[in-house]
């Protein structure tokens, strides 16, 4: 259906810097390429009107092809050539399948599934089977029992190759009194395994050729767990006598490959610790830190138990490098200004433009305000299929799913991987969200949600004149305080969701030394997330514990791989987000929307500035995009939380519609008045607090808040109150601290 | 389990009137027991022109294959797809055709 796709290295950038841009466009050979800076992203004709800025100098056309991606995780031997000239072998691995009803899927071998030629250890329909073939003829042996889903066994296999003898194994591991059976199988006179020196030696996949998937093509992709996978160099005929993952200790002899998942667990690489130094890569980023087959229950940190996490999951959707070649290169001009910008390429009819956000240049602030671009929460909901796979999608939304043509295409095209909202095709949830690959939705025009309601602030500061600086949460990351530490004030997107550790610690520390913040959403520093320590396109994510989650972490699977960090929500690691913003989400719904009224502490002298120029009985955001300024995802005040003791709670809304639920990770049990109009939970504060040095804290509470700003040509309460607020935030000087 | 009564067209009235919430609490127990179909064969609509058409559609219940469009049927008012989809569920789980007037 989409005919251009796109993605970049990188998702923010300082002036002079260059951007690559890698594209694949069907029925056409030549793009235009553009940099154009996003004034409102937003082109419903409800809102305040689509505007881009091209920058001149910066138009190229390019050539361009098609370029696939080759989804599926596997993980690949560096160098199989020992291992092609193994007469006699035979392979053992642990398994928890979770889709063997599907079809075959490769689970370790050495096979090239174009010709045929080689050996294979796979499920299937016939449980697990071995095949070798030599390109000509291929030879097959299955013990006949397909396996359960989502239990352990041991799988094992053998060949010898001058006798042409095949045997197969299946042991259910885990299973007493549940009447599971061994099965075994044997077959003489088969193929000899010949594969071509080129063949990899893979677990969870069969070799498709080379592909964009680190150099491959995985196909025949297994879906589930894999641990302790071993080649041997001779022919077992006692394959019952291999009814443990430990009977043949790594190191002895005759082991010629022995990988140890639990070796290396944040990073890329696979360890063999066999001795022959055969070690291997993960490719398309499986996930890893995963419970093995002997997990006891007792430990949920795998840093503390890494052996009892010797298990990948792998997925036949899993998506990590794309791997296209390079299609355009764009030089960011000296002297550009700092913003939201995208990369429009157009050609055939088509287009696609993945923003960028320009920085400014190192060290060297162009503004006082600080426009937090919420890069990390744009790339957790990029490829976001919930809407389509969920049976619950629309009672959520109050009507019927609409898709987009960019919906429509990621509904047909699962190879374009999915999002932490989804489930992989196996059930399991999706942790892993990677940056390269071409990312629908993180888009301009693409619905009124998470980048584009952001550039409903970032217009309103353009038109209203503010002088700003767009930061990234990439960058906030990597630089950490250094990044935010000369601004007057930053000022969120709609729903800053996602937050590393790095990234609320340098938010705490300018805090903590005099800076100001306007949280201008909802649902916001609610989910933990880490960045791969060797591949920093990705972010991780653990649904554990509690919230809104869309699938549920396995028991001992909260601990992100990508740190060792508990994952999960900020709230149950200790730090609510009421800690460090006043408010936390309480709600959501997304039927219509509410306004606030004010309350008492809304004319304390400590915050009585933010209202001057609004009555003290006027509804504030009783109009809108969205008719409402509080609205979708509400955030209060909470002390038991961590709700600043001298907080004021300024105002809080009301007019909210019976979809509009209590979230579960705010309530101990379920009833049925969890939902407004009759829970008084069901509410988004707006709240201010002073902090130490001078600073200041002011929260909106609401997703919906930005979309009331440009009504009546920002001639309206909501503009002016966050307009008191960016001045008075933007002035030095300093805030008493409150009582 | 509720069951939609057909004779309290009144409800349905109700939708088509105001096919977007708040709703009233029995016509919500109606649109509950609409919405709970399962994914495959579920009614979607499709934006073919941004913010101006939409496509009848069906979600096939099955990863990795295209989205059945209904071509000839498609809509420029949201509150009109609503009231189609909400006949043709109505008709479902009655056994009924939806007549009003």
């Amino acid at each position: 259906m989409l005919k251009l796709l796109s993605y970049t290295d990188r998702l923010w950038a300082r002036p002079g810097e260059d951007v690559t841009v890698f594209a694949s466009a069907e029925g056409f050979d030549s793009i235009d390429v553009e940099l154009v800076r996003l004034i409102c992203g937003d082109d419903s004709p409800k809102g305040p009107g689509y505007r881009e800025e091209e920058v001149a100098g910066t138009r190229q056309t390019v050539a361009a092809t098609f370029q696939p991606i080759h989804a599926g995780s596997c993980i690949v031997a560096d160098d199989a050539a020992p291992l092609h000239t193994l007469d006699d072998a035979t392979l053992q691995i642990l398994v928890w399948p979770t889709t063997p009803e599907t079809g075959e899927q490769a689970v370790m071998g050495i096979w090239d599934s174009r010709n045929k030629a080689g050996f294979l250890l796979s499920i299937g329909p016939e449980g697990a089977a071995l095949t070798t073939g030599d390109g000509k003829t291929v030879s097959r042996v299955a013990t006949g029992a397909p396996l359960v889903a989502r239990e352990w066994y041991l799988l094992a296999a053998s060949h010898d190759a001058v006798n042409g003898m095949l045997r197969i194994a299946q042991h259910p591991l885990n299973r007493d009194g549940r009447g599971e059976v061994a099965h075994a199988a044997v077959a003489d006179k088969a193929t000899p395994p010949r594969a071509s020196a080129e063949t990899p030696f893979m677990v969870g996949a069969a070799w498709g050729g080379p592909g964009n998937a680190d150099g491959l093509r995985p196909v025949q992709c297994f879906n589930g767990k894999v641990e302790a996978p071993r080649v041997l160099r001779h022919y077992e005929t006692d394959l019952a006598g291999l009814n443990e993952a430990g009977s043949v200790a790594p190191g002895a002899r005759g082991v010629a490959l022995a990988w140890d998942l639990s070796r290396a667990m944040t990073g890329l690489r696979v360890e063999d610790v066999s001795g022959n130094g055969r070690h291997g890569r993960t490719v398309n980023l499986p996930t890893r830190a995963m419970t093995g087959h002997d997990w006891t229950g007792d430990e949920h940190d795998w840093r503390h138990a890494p052996d009892q996490y010797g298990a990948i999951h792998l997925h036949d959707d899993d998506i990590g490098d794309a791997g296209w070649q390079a299609t355009a290169r764009v030089s960011l001009p000296e002297g550009l200004r700092s913003g939201i910008y995208c990369i429009k390429l157009s050609g055939g009819g088509h287009e696609d433009m993945p923003p960028i956000v320009v920085q400014p240049p190192r060290g060297g602030k162009t503004a006082d305000i600080a426009f937090l671009s919420s890069t990390a929460t744009y790339q957790t909901y990029a490829n976001y299929h919930h809407g389509m796979d969920d049976a619950g999608a629309e009672m959520r939304s109050a009507s019927a799913t609409i898709l987009s043509p960019s919906d429509a295409h990621l509904f047909e095209h699962r190879e374009l991987g999915h999002s932490p909202y989804d489930t992989h095709s196996d059930l399991s949830g999706v942790t892993v969200a990677s940056a390269r690959r071409p990312m629908l939705g993180y888009r301009p025009k693409a619905g009124l949600w998470s980048f584009n309601a952001d550039t409903h602030i970032t217009a309103w500061l353009d038109d209203c004149g503010f002088a700003w600086d767009a930061i990234s949460d990439h960058a906030l990351h990597d630089e950490g305080l250094a990044l935010l530490a000369s601004y007057k004030v930053v000022v969120t997107g709609t729903h800053p969701e996602y937050w590393s550790t790095s990234m609320w610690q340098a938010m705490t520390a300018y805090l903590d030394g005099g800076g100001r913040l306007m949280y201008l959403g909802g649902n916001g520093f609610y989910w933990r997330i880490a960045f791969h320590p060797e591949f920093p396109d990705a972010l991780e994510v653990r649904r554990a514990h509690a919230g809104a989650r869309y699938w549920i972490a396995e028991p001992g699977d909260y601990h992100m791989a990508f740190s060792g960090e508990l994952g999960g929500l900020w709230q149950r690691i200790g730090t609510a987000p009421q800690k460090l913003v006043g408010i936390g989400t309480v709600a959501t719904g997304f039927d219509s929307c509410g306004w606030y009224e004010r309350l008492p502490d809304s004319t304390n002298p400590r915050a009585s500035w933010i209202f001057e120029g609004v009555g003290e009985d006027e509804r504030i955001g009783d109009f809108g995009q969205l008719g409402g300024a509080a609205g979708l995802e509400l955030d209060w005040v909470d002390r038991t939380l961590g709700t600043p003791a001298h907080c004021l709670r300024l105002a809080s809304s009301t007019g909210h519609s019976s979809q509009y639920l209590q979230t579960i990770d705010t309530m101990t049990f379920n009833h049925t008045a969890v939902a407004a109009p009759v829970n008084p939970a069901v509410r988004a504060d707006m709240v201010f607090f002073e902090t130490p040095n001078g600073g200041g804290v002011w929260s909106t509470g609401s997703i919906a808040w930005a979309a009331s700003l440009a009504s009546d040509g920002y001639n309206n309460n909501v503009a002016v109150i966050t307009g008191n607020v960016l001045r008075r935030f933007a002035d030095p000087t300093p805030f008493e601290q409150g009582n | 389990m509720y069951k939609i009564d057909p004779a309290k067209t009144e409800l349905a009235r109700e939708f088509k009137d105001k096919p977007f919430g708040p709703h009233s609490a029995e016509l919500q127990k109606v649109l509950n027991v609409m919405r709970w179909e399962p994914v495959e064969g579920k009614y979607v609509l499709v934006n073919t022109v941004p913010h101006k058409e939409w496509c009848l559609a069906q979600l096939p219940g099955k990863r990795g294959i295209p989205v059945k469009l209904h071509e000839d049927v498609k809509f420029t008012d949201l509150g009109e797809a609503e009231w189609y989809i909400f006949k043709m569920r109505w008709k479902k789980h009655t056994g009924q055709d939806l007549a009003l007037d």
